[in-house]
């Protein structure tokens, strides 16, 4: 995400916020974010592309990516191939959850994209386009 | 939590604390209640493991240190219970040497040790003292101690992870790691050993394990926790930066089959050596690099972008591999012009 707009970076936010409301335990949810407040707890590599927020509990029952995509980010290959490599990845683990976040505007396109790079393998991972004003 | 107060205090009022993970690491295949001696050797054999050991404390050289100084230079800490018992939540090496000096008769008073005593801690502040000392401090208890350790105040004594990541110096990642690892080695591999072949020392492997890219290795070639359990156990994997060559091994059929026949470095070896058609052995470097050049030039776009999508492929390696091996070459055949 390094060099990203304000736009992305306000994304990140409102999905790092999401994913801990939804996601909190009574033990807590240790989450990692491609993010300058979270330092050095950046979000691992998966498949070769780093997410913008990975969360889990401890010991792990869940796992959470979440991806936050601009108009720009859209228009590149590479960020098809990045969202399937996160599907493919959560389809392994049980109770796996990815969150696409967009601006409200993009969230028909959002809900396109979530189609086409679906398949059978990725059922068991619950998907939400989340479409921030 | 109050300051303490500085006293100094015989040897034989307080006792080696039986809790602590370092301890109770070696004493987890013993039944019933450990002895004095049992709890002695323990801190002595935790401390004596070098290979894993990354700033522990060292009884021989902690013990050359006291001789050298005439006595410790910080004071252990212990905790005054409310039945009056001084039990040492911090210092139990110090403590058991003092003791040790004692029975060997080595010149010196050491029947008195000094202690900063509190009066009745709460389990909470004694976590917190045993967290900065021996987790990010500079006597650092060895990996599995500490991950035990933590594993225990975030799933038994449910401590929130906020806290424990705090205390631990705010890195999400190794907190993560070591709980985690501590859980899958106690929930997949103790569960295939009987007790005395549990193996504390395999805990590096199930570090390694943590790796995204280990793990999904394992789990995409459809094999589970349980199957790395055995392989750690059976000796196919032996040493921790094997387990990180899981990736390339599992995807390959060949090295895949070998590596669950034999172990990893067997594996390795069919790897570095894929097997090569009779007719492409026999071809010359001239047509070889003309089949290339021809291979090249008509690779669908959709097995690019397929390649592209996937820089593990072998196809991705062995093309790398074939590019440095080519410069090298072409380097050579330039040098004389």
């Amino acid at each position: 995400m390094s060099g990203e707009s304000a736009q992305h970076v306000n994304l990140v936010e409102r999905l790092v916020a999401t994913v801990e409301q939804r996601h909190q335990t009574t033990r807590g949810i240790v989450v990692f974010a491609d993010h300058h407040s979270f330092g050095v707890n950046q979000p691992p590599t998966i498949g070769g592309y780093k997410p913008d927020v990975f969360a889990q509990d401890l010991p792990e029952t869940f796992r959470v990516i979440g991806e936050a995509k601009t108009p720009n980010d859209f228009r590149s290959d590479r960020s098809l191939h990045q969202i399937e490599a996160f599907l493919n990845h959560l389809a392994l683990y049980a109770n796996s959850t990815f969150y696409l976040a967009v601006p409200w505007f993009l969230k028909g396109r959002a809900n396109f994209v979530i189609r086409d790079l679906s398949r059978p393998e990725h059922k068991s991972v619950k998907i939400s386009v989340l479409p921030f004003a | 939590m109050g300051a303490g107060k500085l006293t100094l205090l015989p040897i034989n009022a307080v006792e080696l604390d039986r809790t602590n993970p370092r301890i109770r690491r070696f004493l987890e295949i013993h039944q019933g209640e450990p002895t004095y001696d049992q709890i002695a050797l323990a801190l002595d054999v935790a401390g004596s493991d070098s290979a894993d050991s990354q700033g522990a404390t060292a009884p021989e050289k902690l013990r050359n240190s006291i001789l050298t100084n005439g006595g410790i230079m910080q004071p252990i800490i212990v905790n005054k219970q409310p039945d009056s018992r001084l039990v040492c939540i911090e210092g139990n090496t110090r403590l058991y040497i003092y003791r040790s000096f004692v029975s060997e008769k080595i010149d010196g008073d050491w029947t008195k040790i000094p202690a900063l005593v509190h009066e009745g801690l709460e389990a909470q502040d004694v976590d917190a003292i045993r967290l900065q000392a021996h987790l990010v401090g500079p006597r650092q208890w060895d990996a599995y101690s500490k991950a035990k350790y933590l594993w225990e105040l975030q799933y038994k004594e449910l401590m929130p992870i906020d806290r424990i990541i705090a205390f631990c110096g705010g890195n999400k990642r190794d907190v993560t790691t070591a709980i985690q690892a501590y859980a899958d080695m106690e929930h997949y591999y103790r569960a295939i050993c009987v007790a005395d072949d549990y193996d504390t020392e395999k805990y590096s492997g199930f570090v390694e394990l943590q790796s995204t890219k280990v793990k999904d290795a394992i789990l995409k070639a459809g094999f589970s926790l349980t199957d790395f359990s055995h392989w750690i156990a059976k000796g196919n994997i032996k040493n921790l930066e094997q387990v990180r060559k899981l990736p390339r091994i599992l995807p390959d059929k060949k090295a895949r089959d070998v590596f669950l026949k034999k172990d990893v470095k067997a594996a390795l070896d069919v790897l570095e050596k894929p097997e090569l058609s009779g007719t492409l052995k026999a071809a010359s470097i001239s047509q070889l690099a003309r089949a290339l050049s021809e291979a090249i030039d008509s690779i669908p776009y959709a097995e690019v972008l397929r390649l592209r999508g996937s820089p593990e492929d072998d196809a991705v390696r062995y093309i790398n591999d074939a590019l440095e091996s080519l410069q090298g070459l072409v380097k050579d055949l330039n040098a004389g012009s």
